[in-house]
């Protein structure tokens, strides 16, 4: 028997060609998303961003059978080079877990990387801990340096 | 059991990627059925949390690559480790409650073994949100291509 262990993290690449700054609007649009935010199950998705640190988002994707939100909030705005916000959803075992996005602009392209993972255990919101406190800790380490 | 009938082929993890990351630690890989993405209970997304949260840490996915070789006693496998018994011995409940580890007590020996049911569920995550992104990204491409071309 052969096991292999993995640390819980999808990292995603795709290089475009069109500006980072056209790319990184698109994720915070909701306009945008409504339609790139939308996997061929979905056939409505309908979103709501306050873009802004601290700002909340939801991303409400409608299926046939049911409706699945995803909600967040930014940690890290920095255009048109990073993004970050925590990403709850049913398929997230109910806790926040952690997307970050990073635009580099190669020649007329951009890759964008998306980085999501699953929070440390010290990080996520504590019962007893104050989101703000919770969310400078995030932004301090996963925010611009 | 989804795990069962899956290749597990070592795969080199992103490392850079992973604030944790030590050296590229192995994947595991299948062609994942996604079984909790389905009818994912309370229950079930509670069990995958703690898993995560076990897989987290360095130490616990490094005593579950040993013990991925084969089953040791609790004193072997902290004679792996530079960290203490004591710590090592944390760990190993941690990665129990995660339902990660199996204990056999022989006389005086504590056995381990790996319990691989879990894993397939976080290869079940991954590969789901791995899927995710790529076609959000795909999408994102399309979205963004056409609406330049619109505007030309």
């Amino acid at each position: 028997m052969t096991i292999t262990i993995a640390p819980p993290i999808v990292v995603v690449r795709r290089r475009i060609p069109a500006p980072a700054a056209e790319l990184f609007e698109a994720w915070l649009n909701p306009e945008a998303m409504a339609q790139w935010m939308r996997p061929s199950k979905v056939h409505r998705t309908t979103a709501t961003v306050d873009a802004r640190v601290g700002g909340r988002y939801e991303i409400i994707m409608e299926m046939e059978s049911r409706a699945i939100p995803h909600r967040g909030v930014y940690i890290t705005i920095d255009p048109p080079k990073r993004l970050v916000f925590t990403w709850h959803s049913p398929y997230t075992g109910g806790r926040d877990t952690l997307v970050e996005v990073d635009f580099a602009a190669s020649g007329d392209h951009t890759e964008v990387v998306v980085t999501h993972q699953q929070l440390p255990e010290d990080e996520r919101t504590g019962h007893n801990e104050g989101w703000t406190s919770a969310l400078e800790k995030l932004a301090q380490r996963y925010g611009k340096s | 059991m989804p795990g069962a009938a899956q290749a597990l082929v070592p795969v080199r993890s992103p490392a850079g990627h992973y604030p944790n990351s030590g050296p590229p630690a192995p994947v595991l890989t299948g062609a994942c059925t996604l079984p909790i993405f389905t009818h994912m209970g309370e229950y079930k997304a509670e069990q995958l949390d703690r898993v995560f949260s076990a897989l987290g840490d360095p130490t616990r996915r490094a005593i579950l690559a040993r013990l991925s070789t084969g089953d040791a006693r609790v004193t072997d496998l902290a004679a792996g480790f530079s960290i203490s018994l004591n710590s090592v011995s944390k760990h190993i409940r941690a990665l129990e409650r995660a339902g990660l580890l199996r204990r056999r007590i022989m006389g005086r020996e504590h056995v381990l073994s790996i319990a691989p049911e879990p894993l397939a569920d976080v290869a079940s995550w991954i590969d789901h949100y791995r899927r995710f992104w790529e076609g959000r990204l795909a999408d994102l491409e399309t979205f963004v291509l056409e609406k330049r071309r619109k505007r030309q």
